[in-house]
């Protein structure tokens, strides 16, 4: 069982490793990392210069990152289906479960080396042009790789729908309400409409709070990142794909192929 | 002759509001050994069909079995494999990755002699470095076949295997459908192609609308209830006057001195028979006139289509 899964993972790794599409990312990252570069010798100091870089770096990869999630987590599991491939791997003796759980694996590893790249580019750069290593790096490269795990786990499940454009919308529309999570818990609190407030509480818990995972402004501005935050955020994270293994597995079992 | 797949009244309904019955009471029953033909057009509910068996598309109604256990439970696939119209091979794989990939996936450490056995069985083991994507249809066939055979499938599925086949790789296929038979592995091939199938097929059940409108043995389902009869005269004047005396059946000269007859009943025959004799004429032929598969499965068509008229379209 746990053969077929790591088999499973480790072809869908490499499969869409092979995708020339992420390197064109990868590509269109260093060069726009590079272009922020250039607007860095805009600055007055040396060390607004290195601020701005770290901080339009760290935009341009949460927006990659995103987009690599996307194109990834969207076409996995779909393109297998599509090409039949799925076909000749299910009438085998295994559950869809070990399926999915492969295809889970292999698309969240993928996501986290892509991302892991990017950082590493934008840290590379940060060095070579300051010749120093990046303070808090570990912590965002952590956070950041919980975030895009959970994004493309999501978007993975999105992709069992029909249609591609649902798959899409479905993926933005959560990524943008797990980053205003916090209103829209405000939302339900204030609402005093009781089914609205019963609405936003149900979308609150649902959707994944990016929020957790969001160190940006802590980063820029040199604050610590507490451990106990750090193992919450873990902990979340753990559990949301969890979730998000158990009802992909489940959704995949219950489809029509 | 064990059974290997049973399949017994399988509906598949789908649609949330608006229902539509695709495959209607399906009962399929498949031996070691035998080949079974799904012939149909094109939403006729044949490829439903194998799905469902298979486990990929849940049963709506019905139960099936294969090698006995409940479909679609992981266990009734042991020993069952499927080979999809139009499957999209990696393209980054050779012949003999994409086996050791499947080898490993069905839990075989030592995959290494089994797939060279298997790709020489298919005539595939000078291909077998050969990327798949730079590998012509019918070798992909045969690659996927051998895939099959690794896992020792006693059972397998064809869903439109002959299609977009030229014809020596329809024939190359027909041969090795053939040679899987005689080793005693049971399969249900589904295709348009009812001439090639009326030559692998024992049985063959025809699908329009979602049911089995005619399942039997081939011999059963081509065979008339009409004899061609060929007679030899002296002469063209004695079979012209043998023609009018008689005036029985469909007849018609082939030769000057040949006429052809089609009788649609056995009593008619015989006393043509004896007619035919003691007015000298001499019987060359007498044959049972059976339909093609392709005549039957256009009749078929045309029946259901219009059930009053019938007859050949």
């Amino acid at each position: 069982m746990f053969s077929r899964i790591r088999l499973i993972m480790w072809d869908t790794f490499l499969d869409v490793a092979r995708h020339k599409m992420l390197v064109v990312h990868l590509v269109f990252v260093c060069i726009a990392i590079g272009l922020f570069n250039l607007f860095g010798h805009f600055s007055t100091t040396p060390s607004l210069e290195y601020r701005m870089i770290q901080d339009v770096g760290l935009s341009i990869i949460s927006l990659f990152g995103f987009l690599i999630a996307l194109f990834i987590g969207s076409t996995t599991l779909r393109d297998d289906i599509q090409r039949k491939t799925i076909y000749a791997i299910l009438t085998l003796p295994m559950g869809r479960w070990e399926l999915y759980t492969g295809k889970f694996l292999g698309t969240l590893l993928a996501a986290v080396v892509n991302v892991l790249i990017m950082l590493g580019i934008l840290t590379g750069l940060l060095y070579i042009k300051f010749g120093i290593i990046w303070a808090g790096f570990q912590w965002v490269a952590l956070f950041m790789l919980l975030e895009f795990a959970i994004m493309t786990g999501m978007v993975l499940l999105f992709s069992l729908t029909n249609s591609l454009i649902v798959c899409f919308s479905l993926s933005i529309f959560c990524v943008l309400l797990g980053n205003m999570a916090e209103h829209v818990k405000h939302l339900a609190f204030e609402a005093d409409i009781p089914l609205l407030s019963f609405a936003t509480d149900v979308v609150y818990w649902l959707v994944p709070n990016f929020g957790y995972f969001n160190i940006k402004y802590k980063i820029l501005k040199d604050l610590a990142v507490s451990p106990s935050f750090a193992m919450w955020a873990i902990g979340y994270a753990g559990c949301y794909l969890f979730f998000l293994l158990v009802a992909g597995s489940w959704a995949l079992n219950k489809k029509d192929l | 002759m064990s059974e290997l797949l049973s399949a017994e009244e399988i509906t598949k309904v789908i649609g949330w509001w608006k229902k539509e019955t695709i495959v209607d009471r399906v009962s399929v029953n498949l031996h070691a050994g035998e080949i079974i033909g799904l012939l149909g057009p094109n939403g006729a509910g044949k490829t439903t069909t194998m799905k469902m068996i298979l486990g990929l598309t849940s049963i709506t109604s019905g139960k099936a079995t294969m090698f006995g256990k409940p479909v679609p439970t992981p266990a009734s696939r042991i020993g069952a494999g499927f080979l999809p119209e139009a499957i999209q091979h990696p393209d980054h794989l050779s012949v003999e990755e994409y086996l050791k990939f499947h080898a490993r996936l069905s839990g075989m450490s030592d995959s290494e002699t089994a797939i060279e056995e298997q790709l020489r069985q298919v005539e595939m083991f000078e291909h077998r470095h050969r990327l798949l994507k730079d590998c012509s249809k019918g070798m992909r066939q045969r690659a996927d076949i051998a895939r099959l055979l690794l896992r020792k499938a006693r059972l397998i599925f064809l869903d439109e295997p002959f299609s977009g086949l030229d014809p020596c790789g329809q024939v190359m296929l027909k041969k090795l459908l053939l040679m899987l038979k005689e080793q005693q592995i049971g399969i249900l091939v589904n295709s348009h192609a009812a001439g090639i199938l009326a030559d692998v097929c024992d049985r063959v059940c025809i699908m329009n609308k979602g049911r089995v409108v005619l399942s039997d043995s081939l011999e059963t389902l081509t065979r008339t209830p009409e004899t061609l009869v060929v007679a030899q005269f002296s002469g063209r004047e004695a079979a012209t006057k043998f023609i009018e005396e008689t005036r029985t059946g469909n007849s018609r000269i082939i030769e000057p001195d040949r006429v052809e007859f089609n009788f649609s009943d056995a009593t008619g025959l015989n006393e043509f028979l004896q007619r035919l004799i003691s007015s000298g004429g001499q019987l060359i032929e007498a044959t049972p006139v059976r339909l093609t598969l392709d005549q039957l499965f256009v009749k078929v068509l045309a029946d259901q289509k219009s059930p009053a008229t019938g007859g050949l379209a």
